[in-house]
């Protein structure tokens, strides 16, 4: 039972980790954005990829809990 | 705007279907001893469900799903796993739940052929229908993103990437109407049969543009000097090791999410069920009754998150996808399309 409540843990520590990147990233291209409006299309391409390969760790996170469950 | 774009799509589709499937009951045979548990449990789980009369949400039968299930989390019971227990029983509903997601994805892929074959049969040039206008607006503007991203290539793949959108979207979409649908990509066999086809087609491509040679060269980094030809021993395993991640991680990526929002849609009924239950037992309303009561819409949100997630994984899969194949282009590195 206590696994269930460190996995739980682990996710959340995957969570903050992800939220921090995604912050940065995204906070990094509204800037840009703001810079250059004619570039929105191409910044926010290049955005949505970069916050997927961040999601994508608490992503794992969350599947290796399911894995892991007991 | 070609007049031929959503014929060939259709057709693309349709091939893609049947590739799909093979490959996701490939991955059932193999996952038949995993999935074995969750046949249990979903029979178990039906019983439940038959003697609490549940017609719309799942109270009780939730809990002891998500028990029972261990690795494979929750599931919504849906339209075609309820019907299949009330009238073919349950020991047909075991036989079948392996293959639910391959009746859904069938549904999907025939709807989307069906689609467009209809659209590209009557194409008018002047003065085009509304569905015509729909269907060139979704391959006009995915065609753009592939140029955005591989140039003057993107006619080339434009057929398979944007069949992938398209059935990825639609799979994703199908776990969002509510009363009766799962969603085909919470099932990782779907996904991994999506990432697999990737991975086949990026290294098809790899092998036609570049050659043989050509196609181990780029795994070694196209070395040019004496000194990057020495480093190339240490970066082809890690090259080919990143090329092998690439499928699990697209094809995990997506899973993950779409049964993210699933499961977090099936717990939030599970808690406005439980919720209106307790209640109701407080004010003392008979156990016939309970059991036909809805719960509180506490999931109706989650459903916004869904829809905002499956555009946002398709589109990131789609894309991953093109970003792959650019890659495998003989000057991928460069980033010609920008």
């Amino acid at each position: 039972m206590e696994t269930n409540g460190l996995l739980a843990l682990g996710l959340g520590l995957a969570a903050i980790g992800s939220g921090l990147g995604l912050g940065k990233a995204i906070e990094g291209a509204m800037t840009a954005m703001g810079r250059q409006p004619e570039a929105i299309p191409k910044i926010q391409t290049a955005m949505i990829i970069g916050a997927a390969f961040i999601e994508a760790l608490t992503i794992y996170a969350f599947v290796s809990v399911f894995v892991l469950k007991a | 705007m070609s007049k031929r774009d959503p014929r060939r799509l259709a057709t693309v589709c349709a091939l893609a279907l049947v590739l799909v499937l093979a490959a996701g009951g490939a991955a059932a045979q193999q996952h038949d001893n995993q999935d074995e548990h969750a046949g249990h449990g979903h029979a178990e789980e039906a019983h439940a469900e038959e003697a609490h009369g549940e017609a719309v949400d799942r109270g009780h039968g939730d809990e002891a799903h998500g028990d029972s299930h261990g690795g494979s989390g929750y599931h919504l019971d849906n339209i075609v796993t309820l019907l299949i227990a009330n009238i073919l029983g349950n020991d047909t509903a075991e036989a079948l739940h392996d293959w639910i997601y391959t009746i859904y994805a069938l549904i999907v892929a025939l709807i989307i052929a069906i689609f467009f074959m209809a659209i590209g049969r009557g194409l008018r040039d002047r003065a085009p229908t509304r569905v015509q206008m729909f269907a060139e607006m979704i391959v006009g503007s995915l065609y753009d993103l592939f140029r955005s991203i591989l140039g003057d290539q993107a006619r080339r793949f434009a057929p398979y990437l944007g069949t992938l959108f398209i059935f990825i979207l639609a799979n994703n979409l199908l776990g969002i109407i509510p009363l009766g649908f799962a969603a085909t990509s919470s099932f990782v066999n779907v996904t991994l049969a999506l990432g697999l086809m990737t991975f086949c087609y990026t290294q098809y491509v790899g092998i036609k543009e570049l050659g043989i040679g050509g196609y181990l060269y780029h795994f070694a980094g196209q070395p040019k000097s004496g000194i990057e030809w020495v480093f190339s021993i240490i970066i082809f395993p890690i090259e080919v090791l990143s090329e092998l991640i690439k499928p699990i991680s697209l094809s995990l990526r997506l899973f993950g999410n779409i049964f993210g929002e699933e499961t977090l849609i099936a717990v939030m009924v599970f808690l406005g069920v439980s919720l209106m239950q307790f209640l109701l037992g407080l004010m003392g309303t008979p156990e016939g009754v309970l059991g036909w009561l809805p719960g509180f819409p506490f999931h109706v949100p989650f459903y916004a998150i869904a829809l905002i997630g499956s555009t946002v994984q398709a589109l990131v899969f789609t894309l991953l996808s093109t970003i792959y194949i650019a890659l495998m282009l003989p000057h991928g590195h460069e980033g010609e399309a920008h």
